[in-house]
Order: structure tokens, then sequence, then C-alpha cells
């Protein structure tokens, strides 16, 4: 493999230097590959062994979420460390890494049982890894410019999805989800980042505009762009799916400040944002009851405050180091596998383990913003921004409202929640985002 | 699914003392693997650092992660400095590895103090219940994977060493919390009398049945006991999977419904006593036949005759006396008609009979019976109110109900809120029925001991007064009771006894009441001035 390897660099001195790699470097990546895979192997015999403290008797099914960790890790490691890819690696590697810990931590709490095919996390994993691989692969190599032309047509397919969803769906938990509680209203933050991405590069001059410091973009441009984007906010209105329209706004306005450069739009946004919210909170009873339970849990410990408090509760029976995977107590925590896994994450692995977490997580968003940073076509720069920035959001929302920090709006973890079409979406922005970060 | 049993020579110790390994092991790997990361990152092939306007979005996104663990560590690492946060901890938070809960659980002891739960002092905190079958049920269960149940769960958070003080010390509290000292819980005493149960424990011989005994003076539990039980030290899957008729773990004594059958007529007795009234009955062999009903209701001898082969002529005419203590269906039938099924409803409301009672609002939880289920008559429904009046029907009781009627028949209509705990203190209830009614009931329940049913229910020294029950079920044999009170002339103590499918309730439940109660006088729960003597 070496010789060839070399006798072909020797033929083709002048590719050599755009083409090729360090020897040092490729090491690198696959090591990282190699001692992701072993760690998460770690983690699984932690996972094992714990669970014979109870029952000892191995089934021969239980064995293959780590066949599925070795695969995706080999998969992974075969597509994206050959000389056909020149995008990020990290992203793929990340990808990689923090969906087996999913797997990891889905097996852990019982989620994932191989002969129950109605366990949606048993299948939903390897489907995510298929459609990020499929969707990279669709978008590589320059065809994701195509995408600027479907900016509308994305659009309309969101409020498509959306009215749908209200047509054929049905409440709980106070959103709307189809039967089987799959929620496609997740497929909208792909579409509208395409959207906005479209958009905001068509109409970058006018928004540019201003009239003594302050941006005044022309009242058509104004009046359209608003229009257009208040359809899909007030059916997530009508969703009462409070998370995602915080997401998609934060997303906007993030996006809005970048592309103008005018400090302008950023803080009048965010004064937008302020009053919205003020006014959404006297509006809707949920709203404000979510807002009593995160400033005071302790008011209703048994009912409300619950949740949130055996939240708190687990992490601080982890501390700092954490029980250990597979030995604490995520049966004591609502919803663990999926809002909630988080709380897990913490208690099993403690403080140090959450550190560990978020700071992959950071350096995943910091390798996106690279991405985006890099790419000089205006649409494709926007729409990677526009997706890091939705995943980014996302997490911190879960997170914070995990711990507390902010009140809770029911979202999952990127990669690691229990939840079918949360995780296919979220890889589908991830593998758009590697194709994103090759160069034609 | 095929499984892989463990190989003989994988023992799971190995397995489980390989798990710190491990641990450690993945620590220094996902460290390792981190900072090999961040140096790809740095070092790699796209090492080219982000423009300005990108970095301002990172940083953005990075401080609010900060913020987010800062907030995170503030519970996860110093949340012992939240006081509403640890009191909710030390309730709800039943992780066996709870920090705030590194103490010993209190004690739990009978009336006369003796051990009924402790826990061990070291790290482990591993509960004993040392009186095993015996106490299983009202004491229940603290376990780590399946939870609370009886006192237990009742009065957890006393228990837990909650604090039941206005003012806790929170300094005191955090201390011990970060010294992983232990603090102790409070011990409770509970109403119930070891000797006592025991004696019902092995008067049962694990016959499906349950027992109580109630203190007349103050409404207290002597006995609570149901059968079959298990050991708390020993739970295990299969007793929580199980689903069969046996259900060890349900409490029979307050949880278990029964049909009363004659026990019952000493409620239709104190009805119709109510409203004065007190006719004679001719019971002829075949019986009572309400409007609407198919079928006769017919007294027990009619049935033990034709099965001889003999002709049984009924016992002519009887007076209510006579009739309680022949236990005569057909009186009681015609009797249960003639009042009506309006009156009878009115005083079973009045009894308590159709109410959930609670014997225990403890710290956590209250614990008590379920409601009797009781179907409301109004009077054209005259077979179903002959069927109650039987005790027959779609009447079903708990123990606890019927030793309460019992207890009222024998206290002069007076009733104590039954109660489990001596930290609770006695309460009155509303009385059951007018003191003539229940002075004519208890005369009525000593001559169907002295002269009827419950011949076998003496013994040296003490009077009893009572009613026994044989009641059909359609799940098999007939199911024994017996109810009363004793000493008959001064009553101390009320009980009552169900021996699931035990037959004659002379036959079964009745010894077992017999023995308990010899139990009884051998503690002195029985003596004219048992008060001054125990307290």
């Amino acid at each position: 493999m070496m010789a060839t390897r070399k006798k072909r660099k020797a033929k083709k001195p002048p590719q050599k230097k755009r083409r090729t790699r360090s020897k040092k470097q490729k090491r690198g990546d696959g090591l990282l590959y190699f001692g992701g895979f072993i760690l998460l192997a770690v983690g699984y015999a932690m996972v094992m062994t714990a669970g014979l403290g109870h029952e000892p008797v191995l089934t021969s099914l239980d064995v293959l979420p780590l066949g599925f960790i070795a695969s995706l890790f080999a998969l992974f490691w075969l597509i994206f460390r050959g000389e056909g890819y020149r995008g990020d690696r990290i992203i793929p590697l990340l990808t990689c890494l923090l969906a087996g810990l999913g797997v990891l931590v889905q097996f852990r709490l019982g989620m994932i049982k191989w002969p129950e095919w109605t366990q949606v996390a048993t299948y939903v994993f390897p489907l995510g890894i298929a459609v990020y691989v499929i969707v990279w692969a669709a978008f590589r190599r320059g065809r994701y410019a195509m995408l600027a032309r479907f900016a509308f047509p994305c659009w309309l397919l969101a409020i498509v999805v959306l009215v749908g969803m209200l047509a054929f769906g049905q409440r709980f938990r106070g959103g709307v989800f189809l039967p089987g509680n799959l929620n496609p209203a997740e497929v909208i933050k792909p579409l509208l980042a395409i959207f906005m991405a479209g958009m905001l590069t068509q109409y970058r001059k006018p928004l540019q505009q201003t009239v003594a410091g302050l941006p005044a973009p022309p009242w058509q441009t104004w009046m359209g762009l608003g229009l257009l984007w208040s359809v899909p906010m007030a059916l997530l209105m009508v969703h009462r799916d409070l998370g995602m329209m915080i997401i998609l706004n934060i997303t906007l306005l993030l996006l809005i400040f970048m592309a103008t450069s005018r400090w302008g739009y950023l803080v009048g946004g965010l004064i937008v944002i302020a009053l919205a919210s003020y006014a959404g909170f006297q509006f809707f009873s949920h709203a404000q009851i979510r807002y009593a339970v995160w400033q005071d849990p302790f008011q209703d410990p048994m009912g409300r405050g619950w949740q949130v408090l055996q939240s708190l509760s687990a992490m601080f029976s982890g501390g700092l180091l954490g029980s250990g995977l597979g030995t604490g107590a995520p049966g004591m925590v609502p919803i663990a596998s999926s809002d909630f896994v988080y709380a897990v994450w913490a208690e099993e692995l403690g403080f140090v383990g959450s550190l560990w977490l978020v700071s992959l997580y950071l350096l995943l968003y910091y390798r996106g913003y690279r991405i985006a940073d890099q790419i000089r076509a205006p649409f494709a720069q926007t729409l990677a921004a526009a997706l890091v920035t939705l995943l980014a959001v996302q997490t911190l929302m879960n997170l914070g409202g995990v711990t507390k920090a902010i009140p809770l709006t029911g979202i999952t973890l990127p990669l690691i929640s229990h939840g079918g079409s949360s995780l296919l979406v979220t890889c589908a922005m991830l593998g758009l985002l590697t194709a994103l970060s090759e160069p034609k | 699914m095929q499984e892989w049993p463990l190989e003989p020579w994988i023992q799971p110790q190995w397995l489980l003392g390989a798990y710190p390994v491990l641990k450690t092991l993945f620590g220094i790997l996902a460290i390792v693997w981190l900072v090999a990361l961040l140096r790809y990152s740095v070092q790699g092939p796209s090492r080219k650092a982000i423009g300005r306007a990108y970095r301002i979005f990172f940083l953005l996104i990075a401080v609010a992660a900060g913020g987010i663990l800062f907030y995170q560590a503030t519970w996860q690492l110093t949340g012992f400095a939240r006081p509403d946060f640890v009191e909710f901890m030390r309730v709800y938070n039943h992780r066996p590895d709870n920090p705030v809960r590194r103490m010993v659980r209190g004690r739990i002891v009978d009336s006369q103090g003796r051990l009924l739960a402790v826990s061990s002092d070291d790290a482990t905190g591993r509960r004993w219940y040392p009186q095993r079958y015996v106490m299983a049920h009202a004491v229940g269960y603290q376990h780590h994977r399946y939870g609370l149940a009886g006192i237990e769960a009742a009065d957890h958070a006393l228990l837990s060493g909650l604090v039941d003080t206005v003012n806790p010390d929170w300094g005191q509290i955090q201390q011990s919390i970060l010294q992983r000292e232990r603090l102790r819980g409070r011990d409770i005493q509970m109403t119930l009398d070891l000797d006592l149960q025991r004696a019902a424990h092995e008067a049962m011989q694990g016959r499906p049945g349950a027992v109580v005994f109630l203190d007349l003076s103050d409404g207290s539990l002597l006995v609570c006991y149901s059968s079959p039980g298990f050991d708390p030290n020993q739970l295990n899957p299969t007793l929580f999977e199980r689903n069969d008729a046996a259900a060890p773990l349900l409490n029979r004594a307050l949880r278990g419904l029964y049909p009363p059958g004659s026990s019952f007529k000493l409620l239709v007795a104190a009805a119709a006593l109510e409203i004065g009234l007190q006719p004679v009955f001719d019971t002829p062999p075949d019986g009572f036949t309400a409007t609407g009903a198919n079928q006769p209701i017919r007294d027990h001898q009619y049935y033990a005759a034709s099965r001889a082969g003999r002709r049984w002529r009924g016992y002519g005419p009887l007076s209510m006396r006579e009739a309680f203590a022949k236990s005569s269906n057909t009186y009681f039938a015609r009797l249960g008609v003639t009042m009506g099924g309006a009156q009878l409803y009115a005083v079973a409301e009045q009894s308590g009979m159709t109410r959930a009672w609670t014997i225990h609002s403890g710290s956590s939880a209250t614990m008590g019976s379920v409601a009797a289920r009781f179907p409301p008559l109004t009077d054209p429904q005259e077979a179903a109110t002959a069927q109650i009046s039987i005790g027959q029907g779609e009447l079903l009781v708990t123990p606890l109900h019927m030793a309460l009627l019992a207890g009222a028949a024998g206290n002069g209509g007076d009733v104590w809120q039954p109660r489990i705990a001596t930290h609770i203190s006695p309460q009155r209830v509303e009385p059951f029925f007018s003191q003539p009614t229940a002075e004519k009931l208890a005369e009525m329940m000593r001559q169907a001991v002295a002269g009827g049913t419950g011949r076998a229910a003496d013994f040296r020294g003490v009077e009893v007064a009572g009613k026994t029950g044989t009641a059909q079920n359609p799940h098999g044999n007939d199911h024994g009771w017996f109810i009363g009170f004793a000493p008959a002339a001064h009553p101390r103590v009320a009980f009552a006894v169900i021996v699931e499918q035990g037959g004659f309730g002379s036959e079964s439940a009745l010894p077992v009441a017999r023995t308990v109660l010899q139990a009884a006088q051998r503690a002195g729960w029985l003596d004219r001035n048992a008060d001054e003597g125990r307290r």
C-alpha cells in the first residue's frame, strides 16, 4: 500500500503539492478515529459490566451496539480519510463520535433493543448516518450552489409541512406531533436555513442601506421579507413550538447582522425579540407556567418543578467525576432518553464529563463557522453560517433548559437525544455542512 | 433470541471488580482523545484560523455555553448551598448514592419498642427488617430499586431525616453533606404489637386472608396483618411481576375487597334498630323471595339438610336477637327489604362503610384503606337490597371496615380515627350509630358467641362478643369471617379476621381470632385498667 502510493507520488510530482498531506497528519486522522472507537468500546464495556450486577446474562443481541459503533467508525474512516475528500476533517470525525456516544447512551438507557422494531432509537442512528452520507454525497463538489435557486420552494415546503402537521397531527405535551410522535416540523430548520441564505444573498444590498447610521432598507424589501417570514412564525405559534421559534429567530438575527455588518439590526432585533416575547408571554398561559417554573421550581416540586429538579438532583448526585456510565439512576429523571439526556450524562460522567461533551460541541461549531468563513460564495457562506447557528442555538437551549439556566423549551440535544425526526434532520444538516466545506 | 449464559469461569464479581479500572481508563482516554483532537484542529491540515466576524459568532456561543456550565456547577458541585434544593433531594431523590442522604435512616419500632426496621451504620445504609414476614405489609420496605411501601413510604420524610422542625439548621446540614457525616433520621413508633402480630402470623399459617385488631380506647391498630406475606429483606423482581391470586404484596387488611357475608348483618341490624324496627319474622324453609329476584334467599340449614337428604322445617318465628345468633338469611333479607335500601345505605354511609379510611397521614404520603364498594340502593331495587342485607351481591368491604363496625358496636357507637403510628394523636370521628343501638348490638353479638354460631370464641377468663360470616364468592370456596370485640363486658379491642376460601367463619376465621385474643390477653390488652398499665 505504502509502496504503491509512493510510486504514484513519484510519477505525478506536480499534483503532489496540492493533493496530498504529510504522512504525519494522515496518521493523526486515522489514530483519532481509532482512539474514538476505543473510547466508545471502553464505555460500552462499562455499561455492560454495570448491568451485570443485576442480570448476569449476556444476550447475543447485546453485542450489536458495539458492532454498529465499530462499523460507523470504519465507514467514516474509509470515506473521509481518502484523497477524494478535501473538506473539513473534524466535522465528520465529531459527527461520528457524537452519534456513537448517542448510541452508547441510548443503549445504556435501554432504548436500543434489536429485536423490537417499535423502538425508534434502534434504527434511527443507522438511518441518520445514512442520511448524513447521502446528503454529503448529493451536495458535494459545489452542487450545493444549486440550492440557491430553491430558496422560495423551500419556504413553501416548510409551510406545507407545518400546515400538514396541523391537519393530520395530534397534540402531545403541548406540541403537535404526527402518529408515533414523529415531529416532521424539525425539517423546517434546514428548509428555512436555505430560505434565509437565499433571501439574504439576494437582498443584501437593499438591507445594507442606512439612514443616519440606522439600517433603513426600502419598504418593499422590508415588508416583503417580513411577510414571508411571518407566515412560518405564525404557524409555529399555532403549533406552540416556542423552542423552534426562538432558534429560528436568533439565527435570523445573527445572519442579518453577518450579511449586512450593521449593528443596528442586532440591537433592533434584540428589542423586537424582547417585545415579542413579552407579548407572547401575556398571551400564552403555558409560557407563563414555564417561566414561573423556571423562576421557582420549588413552588410545585412534585408537579411542574419535578422534571427539572430531578434533572438537577441527578447532576448533584453525579458530582465532579460522576458515578460512571451505567451506574446512575436515569429512571428518576422524566424523559431521560430524549430532552433530558444531558442530565443522565452529567450524572454518570460528572461535571468533568459535561465539560468534555460541551467542548466537543463547541469544537464542532467552531469548525462550522470556520467553514463559513472560508467559503467565498455569499449564498453558501450564509447557508453554512445558518446551519451552524441553528445547531449551536439548539444545543445551548437544550443545555440551558436541563440545567435550569433558561426556561424549558422542550428541545433535543443534537445527535445524542433519542428523537427520530430531530436526529435525522441534524444528520442532514451536518451532511450539508460537510458538503459545503469541500471546495469545488 | 439466543442467550449466552456466562461461562462458569467468568465470575460476575471479577467483572464488577473491573468496573473502576474501566472507569479510570475511560476518563484518561477521553481526555487524551480531546487533547489530540484539539491539537489536530490547530496543527492539522486545515488549521487556518477563522476571520473576525465568525470569531464573534463563535465567542457568543462559547460565552453562552460557559455561562450555562458555570450555572450548572452551582447546582452540580455547590448545590448543597441551596436549602430548597437540599430539602427536595432529601425527600424525592431516591438514588442509593444520593449524597444528601448519606445518613442513617430512622428506626421503626412497635408499640413496646421492639425493632421492626433498622439501617446499617456503614456506607451501604442497608435496611434490615428483623421481623421479616410478620410485619411486612404494615412496615413496608425501602429499597433502592423497588422504592418505598408501607409506613416506610408514608413517613419517608421523617425517617430519612427530613426536617420536621420549622427552622432547620441548614448550616449543620450543609456541613454534614460536605464532610460526608451521617445524620440520623427520626425513629417512628408504630401502634402495632409484635406479639399479637406474630400470633396472627402463626394462626393464619400462610392461608390468604387478613387480621385487623383495633384498640378501642384510641383507635390504634394493634394488628394489621395480611397473608400471604413476603420478606422485605429479600425483594426480587418475581415478587413484583407475578400477577396471581396470591398477590403477596397486597395488604389485604386495608386493600383487600371481600363480600362480608353474614358479618354484615351487624350493620343491617343497626340500620333497623336506628329506626326502632325490631320485628318478628317467620322463617319458612323456602326462604324469602324479594320482588324481582330470581332465587329465594334461604337459610344455611336448608342447604345443609337437603345435602344430607333430609327436609328442614324452618326456624319458625324469630326475633332479631335469635335471628342474629342463628345468622338467619331469611330473616335479614326480609328485614332489609322491610326497612328499605335507602335506610340501609344511609346507616352504611354514617358507619363509614362506603368510604376509604386513612390510617396514617404521614410526612410523605397517606396510608389507608380503599373505599368499600357499596352500590347505592333505592327502594325499588328490592332484590339487590335483599342480597346486600345478607352481605352478598355487589357489596365488597375491607377487613378494616368490618373491624371499625364491630368496634363501634362495642364502644357505644363511638369511633376513633384508626391510626398506626404513635406520633399522630388520636382523634374521634362521628359516631356510627346511637348508644342504645350499639348496646343492643353488643348484646346480640355476645349472644351470638354465647349461644349461636360463634360458640368457640370464648376462652378461659375472657368473654368475646362477635359475629361469624361465611361469604360466597365467585372465585371458589366461601370466605370465612369473624368480627367482634372483647372482653364483652368492658370492650377493649375490636377485631376482624378473614380467611380467604376458608369455608365456615366459625371454623376458619374464629380460631385465628381466638389465638390472637389469647396473645392480647397475655400482653395485657384486655385488662380493665390496661391504659394505666401500658402508659
